[in-house]
């Protein structure tokens, strides 16, 4: 009898430990290990959305880094009443408020350089020899550069000034380790190496092109001609105009992508990716929501006020009709009471607005567009400027036509470009894409802004107090 | 702490025998009348709030002179509203006196192996904010049966609802803020909807048609046994089981402002239902062995197991596009949002294990021990078990030989020690294993999208406390007088803190193993009857407690960094360490200030070397104290007078520093727009020559962190007061009552502060009292 309890009460408790390990086990839903994720294709892939999914963060380039605070900086918009909208138009960076802004963008895009070097940890991506491993490879290296560059274009001084500034720190690794700070000439080499890579990785993508749902429509991914693209735009931040020029050349000429016809301009980047133009772009259904509050509506201290002579800005060196003046298709007028307000609708996705999201067609991706091909006929010009003045003009003018504008070369009497030209147009074509900032602080201009008390424009001298944001406190408060 | 305990003896549980007993009627009724305390908020008046309005650079269009034009005649209108008395008060608008009830009602009584009793319960409370309502209803119904003498089985089974309805006036916050210039209704009596700088008026949409209310159905049985096995042996056991659903509905009108910028008809207006339903069991299986020697020597142990589980789930459901403002039904809804669906689904379990063991020699000796494992699926797959022991002796002076003479005097004289280990993980799994998460809101045209949570720490491990502890157990004078006192020592290895990081770290916190702790403390407990005797008792009580908690090493990697940034130190100035040896884990550490600049409205702060800047650079930071008080403790007297007890409760707080947010957001980071605290206008800059507390009246962004906020925080409260009276049986018997008794309750009477409190602006603060009634038949 007591043998008998003895086998019963041990048989009891094996049971009762075994099945423990089952009960326990509870993953909670929609979470996966890191190792277990990355250890397949479809794996990798949704780690590859979740990091492009991220690049939409209102931190990012879903409001701050697309129309609003670089915008901002570079005098596009006021907001009367708004603190911190009126900070940043004043550069008052010690002020809480912008201060919490440039944290917000700092931390988001951190933490997204980290998912990526998640991706570029796992053994798959990390010995990537042959396809799809070389394009996830290719496209995570891609978007680090991508990010970086961005960074460092706000944070630090402008290479060319002082190439030894202190520059900012490049994250290499997912870990808890935080990277040193470095110079920025060491911060434009790891730059370089990783899109020259990721240029090499992705240089046989079109023989994968629709092959799977990650192979197709490469618009909204770091694709071989986002990457390109992006070398033009940094050889040209550097410094290095041939360089510059000879990737400029190169997606011009070897990519599917086309400058539009006139007739292709209207409603073309409104919330939606350019079909023809648009070499990188994000994948974003909902920023209609954003947009029209902030740009569309007149809601009181939220949405953005175009600066006052904004339409004089494109009467200038106007000859020709510039389609991107028709009705809404950049502007539109607003009646607000007696006083009609204009409001830059360029970024308004136009069926939605129009209560008709179904008569949308299909094939529009709807997004945000980040590098579109107009950017490397102005690279092409301002490269070839000193050199080859015919060849510039001539790259200035594909774009001059393909907005209906008549080009330089067939004025009366002929012009040529001129990099005050290129300035205006870039400003004009790429108002509300977080360029101009960039593009002034890359030359060291001083920023045009519009005297509301004394209706005249008024010049803001470039220095670095205004061009070289701070890095945030949190950066070097809990440097451990 | 496990195991201490027991260190106090063994208590041996009898059962009282069954005895047949009458029906039992029991019936309880709490009534609570609460009336809002409108003056705690300390708002501005009509003038004073344009003349800050006017200060703060509102009227002032920088030089555009059509806007200025525009602003002269806005500040003048509402001007000579102000003069012809014009002031709103906001604040009385949602408030009510409020009272609330509760019934619960008990029916109770036995046979020879039966008990049963049969709960009810009704409870209708109200807020002192317009038209909000909580309702309980609860029904219960336990029965005991007895086998035979040896075997007991119990059952209860409990069914509770709640309904509930916010008001729709909204939050309190809306009302603080609305400016008292404006009217709050026009003349023919609607809400006035054109209010300045576009805010929106919360009366408005309390007139309309929307309104959020939720609540719960909950199911509850709870199943117990017992079996005597024989007079040593003894097996219990407990198994509960919980099932809830909830809901909630929320509709708001389509004449609701929020709306005001909405032109499409068919997105105004939405209802939002939320269901949630969960089901959790928890069980026990404890067996026991007793055995009592004649000697009154004893030994007993048990060994028992547990378990519980818990899954929860939730589904929300919008339907968008309500013609009327009235019809709130879904299916009178154009249609869906444009918008993704909501989910949430939750689930634990852990399972254990113990043993313990006790030995009581002659009544003068104790030792007993436990052992404990838990395991829990919220632990990471490496560390799902952990193992605790701890053991604890006890000196019953009192029974000693050489006590005999004076054992008369004393009823209780008890020494105690014990030590032992606990353990803590204070980390989700995702933070010592990187996990990745899907969500909707990660799609990215034709696939979901995943992002890790967080980095994580493979190296985190288990927090270890020992914790050391005596203590003296002492009473005389026929309990007249009892003094309990505690000393601990708890030290702790492998701390877990949550470190903050560099962002470009690509998170800015983690959680890590930092090092080792010690806390020391010491807690007494003394009370005692003044007087005593039938008709009249005074006794008075006491308790306190002083901790110091102190980090006493700090990891490798990370001293390493502090002593690098030191001796970096002496090029550029480096931040404070967040954690460093022999400082508490909760100190408080801020840039000094050294006030507002009369000059400029502007900001002063000390650098570390004591040079004053307008520049806030967080390396200045300096030690100030520690968030934690010295001394925490309670007083307690109560009075008992034919029948008529008080009993009244002061608690004390000293030495804490605190950093005062609502200062913070409410004086200095106050938007000109809505209306603001009293303080924002006497005590703020204005102008040249000013000294103020406060910075430039025109600056409204958020202040940097300074000691400007602390404060050395010295409390006390008055948190309770109640009198009841208890009938005498002289009343009761011939009303045929057993018992009665009424009360009344006041919480929250006093408060002395060196710190003045800041009324929370989400909920309207109220004050009353409860009142008490019971009788059982």
């Amino acid at each position: 009898m007591k043998t008998f309890k003895s086998i019963i009460a041990l048989f009891v408790c094996t049971t009762l430990l075994t099945a423990c390990e089952d009960f326990l086990n509870i993953t909670p839903e929609g979470q996966i290990k890191q190792s277990e994720l990355l250890s397949t294709a479809e794996g990798i892939e949704d780690a590859m959305y979740g990091i492009y999914s991220q690049l939409r963060n209102t931190s990012l380039y879903g409001q701050e880094l697309s129309f609003h605070t670089v915008e901002i900086l570079a005098q596009t918009f006021s907001c009367m009443n708004n603190p911190t909208v009126t900070a940043l138009t004043e550069y008052e960076y010690s002020n809480t408020n912008v201060k919490s802004v440039f944290d917000g963008i700092w931390t988001a895009m951190y933490k997204n350089i980290s998912n990526v070097n998640s991706i570029l940890a796992a053994p798959l991506v990390a010995e990537a020899e042959e396809f799809p491993y070389t394009i996830y490879r290719g496209e995570a290296l891609g978007l680090r550069a991508f990010m970086h560059f961005d960074l460092v274009r706000l944070f630090a001084e402008q290479y060319t000034q002082n190439p030894q500034a202190e520059g900012i720190p490049y994250a290499t690794e997912f870990s808890l380790k935080t990277p040193e700070f470095e110079s920025l000439q060491k911060n434009y080499d790891h730059i370089l190496a990783d899109l020259h890579e990721a240029e090499q990785l992705l240089a046989n993508e079109e023989d994968y092109h629709e092959d799977s749902y990650f192979m197709t429509d490469r618009q909204i991914h770091c694709n071989l001609y986002a990457v390109q693209a992006l070398l033009a735009r940094v050889y040209l931040t550097m410094g290095n105009n041939t360089k510059a020029a000879e990737y400029a050349r190169m997606v011009i000429e070897k990519s599917p992508y086309k400058l539009n016809q006139k007739t292709d301009i209207p409603h073309d980047v409104a919330g939606v990716l350019s079909a023809k133009e648009t070499l990188f772009g994000i994948y974003y259904a909902e920023w209609y929501n954003t947009v029209s509050t902030m740009l569309q509506q007149t809601v009181d201290r939220t949405s953005l006020n175009p600066r006052g002579d904004i339409k004089t800005i494109y009467d200038r060196e106007k000859v020709g009709d510039d389609y991107r003046l028709n009705t809404d298709v950049y502007f539109t007028t607003i009646d607000r009471g007696s006083t009609p307000t204009d409001r830059l609708c360029k970024l308004t996705e136009y069926y939605e607005l129009n209560g008709q999201p179904d008569k949308r067609p299909k094939e529009l991706i709807l997004g945000i567009n980040l590098i579109r091909m107009p950017e490397m006929y102005y690279i092409m010009a301002e490269a070839l400027l000193d050199t080859k003045m015919d060849s510039a003009t001539w790259y200035f003018d594909r774009v001059l036509e393909s907005r209906g504008l008549t080009s330089l070369a067939t004025r009366k009497p002929a012009e040529t470009v001129t990099q005050e030209l290129i300035n205006l147009e870039r400003f004009k074509e790429y108002i509300g894409e977080g360029q101009t900032f960039f593009n002034l602080k890359r030359q060291n201009r001083p920023i045009s802004a519009w005297d509301d008390a004394r209706n005249t424009e008024k010049t803001i001298p470039a220095s670095n107090a205004l061009y070289v944001i701070p890095i945030p406190d949190s950066e070097y408060e809990n440097r451990f | 702490m496990y195991g201490s305990k027991a260190a106090n003896g063994v208590i041996v549980i009898t059962r009282k025998p069954l005895a047949e007993s009458t029906l039992r009627v029991q019936y309880n009724f709490t009534g609570n009348l609460q009336t809002p305390i409108l003056s705690d908020y300390d708002v501005l008046n009509a003038k004073e709030k344009l003349l800050y309005e006017q200060m703060a650079g509102l009227y002032d269009a920088i030089g555009n002179i059509e806007e200025q034009y525009k602003l002269d005649e806005l500040y003048n209108q509402r001007y000579k509203a102000v003069m012809a008395g014009q002031n709103s008060d906001w604040l009385a608008q949602p408030a009510r006196t409020s009272f609330s009830h509760d019934h619960s009602l008990r029916i109770y009584g036995g046979s020879q192996n039966l008990r049963y009793e049969l709960t009810g319960r009704f409870a209708d409370t109200k807020g002192v904010m317009k038209e909000d309502y909580r309702k309980r209803y609860n029904l219960g119904f336990k029965l005991d049966y007895f086998v035979s003498n040896s075997i007991q089985i119990s059952n209860r089974t409990t069914y509770a609802e709640i309904s509930a309805q916010n008001t729709p006036y909204g939050s309190f916050a809306e009302y603080v803020q609305m400016n008292p210039y404006e009217r709050m209704y026009n003349d023919d009596g609607t809400p006035n909807i054109d209010l300045a700088w576009e805010l929106n008026n919360p009366l408005y949409e309390a007139s309309l048609g929307s309104y959020s209310r939720n609540g719960t159905n909950t199911f509850t049985n709870i199943t117990d046994f017992r079996w005597d096995i024989n007079n040593m042996f003894r097996i219990a056991g407990h198994f509960n089981i919980t099932s809830e659903m909830g809901w909630s509905d929320i509709f708001v009108s389509p004449k609701s402002r929020t709306y005001k910028n909405e032109t499409d008809l068919t997105k105004k207006g939405s209802s939002t239902q939320v269901n949630s339903d969960g089901t959790s069991y928890n069980g026990n299986i404890v067996g026991t062995f007793n055995k009592v020697f004649s000697d009154e020597s004893l030994i007993s142990a048990n060994a028992g197991w547990e378990i519980n589980h818990s899954k929860m789930s939730s589904k929300t459901m919008q339907a968008i596009g309500f013609f009327n403002d009235k019809n709130s039904y879904i299916g009178n809804a154009a249609g869906y949002p444009n918008d993704k669906p909501y989910g949430n689904l939750a689930e634990s379990a852990d399972v254990g294990a113990f043993v313990t063991g006790n030995l009581s020699w002659r009544n003068r000796y104790f030792a007993d021990g436990t052992w404990r494992v838990t395991g829990s699926s919220q632990f990471g797959e490496n560390n799902r078990y952990g193992h605790f022991w701890s053991g604890g002796l006890g000196w019953n002076v009192l029974n000693e030989p050489f006590m005999k003479d004076i054992k008369r005097h004393f009823d209780l004289f008890k020494l105690r020690g014990s030590a032992g280990y606990t353990g803590k993980v204070s980390f989700s799994p995702f933070q010592a294993m990187t996990m990745y998460q899907y969500s909707n809101e990660y799609e990215y045209k034709y696939g979901i999208g995943a992002i890790p949570l967080t980095i994580g720490n493979v190296d985190l491990c288990w927090e270890r406390t020992m914790t050391y502890n005596v203590g003296l157990d002492f009473s005389m004078f026929g309990n007249r007088l009892n003094l309990v006192v505690d000393a601990y020592l708890r030290n702790t290895t492998d701390l877990l803190l949550d470190q903050s990081k560099a962002p470009s770290t690509g998170v800015t916190t983690a959680t890590a193993n930092l090092g080792e702790m010690q806390n020391k403390g010491l807690e007494l407990q003394l009370d005692g009857y003044i007087i005593r005797n039938n008709n009249f008792s005074w006794k008075l009580g006491a308790m306190g407690a002083m901790n110091r908690n102190q980090i006493t090493k700090i990891n490798k990697a990370l001293e390493e960094i502090n002593k690098e940034n030191q001796e970096m130190a002496s090029t550029s100035l480096t931040p404070l360490p967040q954690y460093a040896e022999g400082e508490s884990v909760t100190a408080l550490k801020l840039v000094r200030s050294a006030g507002i600049d009369p000059a400029t409205g502007r900001e002063i702060y000390i650098k570390r070397d004591g040079t004053l800047t307008f520049k806030y650079d967080p390396a200045d930071r300096v030690l100030i104290g520690d968030t934690e008080p010295i001394y925490n403790g309670n007083f307690s007297t109560s009075i008992y007078w034919k029948g008529f007890s008080l009993y009244a409760f002061v608690n004390c707080r000293l030495g804490a520093w605190i950093y005062n947010t609502t200062r913070v957001s409410k004086v200095e980071g106050s938007d000109p727009n809505y209306n603001a605290d009293q303080r924002v206008f006497d005590d703020r800059w204005k102008q040249p020559g000013d000294v103020a507390l406060y910075k430039n009246i025109a600056d409204s962004s958020r202040p940097e962190q300074t000691d400007r906020f602390a404060e050395l925080e010295n409390t006390f409260t008055l948190g309770t007061l109640n009198l009841s009276y208890q009938f005498p049986e002289s009343v009761c018997k011939p009303l045929h009552v057993r018992n009665m008794r009424v009360g009344i309750n006041f919480t929250d009477i006093l408060r002395l502060s060196s710190v003045k409190i800041e009324r929370g602006t989400d909920y309207l603060y109220s004050q009353g009292f409860e009142m008490n009634f019971s009788a059982t038949f």
